[in-house]
């Protein structure tokens, strides 16, 4: 026996629908490239929180005239002062090449070279339950080196992760923003598709069929679509990730998504299409039903 | 008149009138009661209102004044939601046949089968038997636009009669093939009708309708003016 036609409406001859496959893959491409920013940068944003909670950084200024011996003594001093201070677990001087490591990406290589004044830096972790007195330490250190600076590293834990949920809201409006432009595009091109097979609805009306019926083609047809969209998604996301790892091996860079586990990659990269999937065959069947509910 | 002797009328029009947007009536004061189980012929001349009077009995269309009654329901009150279920009773042949052409003659006569919720192989397993019976065994996979005028009207023959449905209207189903086929084709219309099915047909053939001993209701100018004979249950004209 013959098959039967997939459709009762001749979707493949309807021109209105060309670019519903393309429009789901960049929504899902977005959507996936999204997530993954999202999760890397979270899980970042989490190491990063961290390393900086419970730290904070001393910065000593080391007056130009100084001889190298009084400068010793001074950092000394303020060693001493700081491994006595109640609130402070551990005092860990940074030598000067550790110094020029962290100054690195801003500065360049060869710092030594360019004859700056590069401050004494010694990174200090805190007692949990202690409280540490930074104003009155700093005070109390600044008789020894006027101009001594303690940066509790919760503050700038706090403005990362002020700037991180800003970031991730400008996100998500972006997304929301792209996903109701794939909506619409799917709603304008589901309500032509009504246009253009309308002779054949109505045949389809009198024999007897309900807006349920012709909705669920409509549902089928959009399913499909929407599974060969997710498929150019995946062609994209593997050309963008074949792009990126070739360009980052050439920079001898660590990209931040081996931070995310293969279960988590792959649960995103399962998720969002069918998210995308599942809205959009949801869509579909809505206008339909919408459009000729509301038909006399 | 005991309960079991009331008869159960498919349709009732009261004083119906039908016009198009502004245009004259084209049907007026039509008065008749269809009882279920009846065999109609509806005859009249080319632009009569057969085919408009046929579309207020299949929910193509609302009247512009009178009352109509379908199954016992005003169709100004049947919700969009419930209509698909009143025209699954209703088996329709239309005078441009209405086929889908992309579909294959046998998805066609499946089609009612389909959509009031049968499985597809189901439903096409029926729709090959009933394609068989109006002679069309070889032509199950053809496409409309390959067949011809006669086997293009019987296969929406075959499509409006597959769910046997409780009224069966049919606007010139033997316009578009040979007399013996047509007397095929009446004959199965009155087979159909012995199951209880009641039975609409128009034409503008007076050697059709004479063939049966059906009442006819006689259409001209938009009236019915022919009362045909008792069982038509032709209770007034216009």
């Amino acid at each position: 026996m013959v098959k039967p036609a997939p459709y009762d409406l001749p979707f493949d001859t309807d021109s209105s629908a060309r670019f519903i496959p393309w429009i789901i893959a960049l929504t899902t491409f977005i959507g996936s490239i999204f997530m993954l920013g999202m999760l890397t940068f979270s899980s970042l944003i989490g190491k990063w929180s961290m390393d900086l909670t419970g730290q904070a950084t001393l910065q000593m200024h080391i007056e130009p005239g100084l001889s190298p011996e009084q400068a010793h003594a001074m950092k000394a001093q303020v060693l001493t002062y700081l491994k006595r201070t109640p609130g402070i677990k551990a005092v860990q001087p940074l030598d000067t090449m550790t110094t020029y490591r962290l100054l690195e990406p801003w500065l360049g290589k060869n710092i030594e070279h360019l004859n700056l004044p590069i401050p004494f830096l010694v990174a200090l972790t805190l007692q949990e339950k202690e409280h540490f007195d930074v104003t009155f330490t700093s005070n109390e250190l600044a008789k020894i080196s006027p101009g001594i600076r303690i940066t509790e590293h919760e503050h700038i834990n706090q403005s990362i992760l002020r700037a991180a949920n800003g970031l991730r809201m400008v996100g998500h409006f972006i997304l929301t923003l792209i996903t109701l432009a794939c909506i619409g595009a799917l709603i304008f091109s589901t309500y032509t598709g009504l246009i253009v097979h309308h002779d054949i609805i109505r045949i389809l009306m009198l024999v007897g069929a309900r807006p349920g019926y012709v909705a669920n083609q409509f549902q089928r047809h959009t399913f499909k679509l929407a599974l060969k969209g997710t498929l150019y998604n995946y062609v994209l996301l593997g050309l963008v990730a074949a792009l990126m790892f070739w360009f980052v091996g050439k920079l001898e860079f660590t990209l931040p998504i081996h931070d995310l586990s293969i279960s988590t990659l792959g649960l995103v990269l399962m998720v969002v299409p069918l998210v995308i999937i599942t809205v959009m065959t949801i869509t579909a069947r809505m206008t339909v039903s919408y459009v000729l509910a509301h038909q006399s | 008149m005991s309960a079991a002797h009331k008869p159960i009328y498919i349709a009732r029009f009261q004083n119906v009138g039908l016009r198009y947007e502004t245009g004259p009536e084209v049907l007026s004061n039509i008065n008749l009661h269809l009882e279920k189980g009846s065999f109609h012929f509806l005859t009249g001349s080319s632009g009569a209102g057969k085919s408009s009077f046929l579309k207020l009995l299949y929910l193509g269309l609302l009247p512009t004044r009178g009352i109509v009654h379908l199954f016992g329901r005003d169709p100004m009150s049947i919700t969009p939601q419930e209509r698909p279920y009143f025209r699954q009773k209703i088996g329709v042949v239309f005078q441009d046949f209405n086929l889908i052409e992309h579909l294959t003659a046998l998805d066609n006569v499946a089609l009612p089968l389909k959509v009031s919720g049968t499985s597809p192989i189901k439903a096409r397993k029926h729709a090959a038997e009933i394609l068989d019976w109006v002679g069309l065994a070889e032509f199950i996979y053809a496409l409309p636009a390959t067949l011809s005028g006669g086997q293009r009207q019987r296969v929406c023959i075959a499509r409006a009669v597959i769910t046997q449905p409780d009224l069966l209207l049919a606007d010139e189903p033997t316009g578009n093939v040979d007399d013996q086929l047509a007397m095929k084709l009446l004959y199965l219309f009155e087979e159909l009708n012995k199951m209880g099915t009641t039975v609409v047909l128009a034409t503008h053939n007076r050697y059709v309708s004479a063939e049966f001993d059906h009442p006819i209701l006689h259409l001209e100018k938009g009236r019915i003016i022919l009362p045909g004979n008792e069982k038509a249950k032709v209770i007034q004209n216009g």
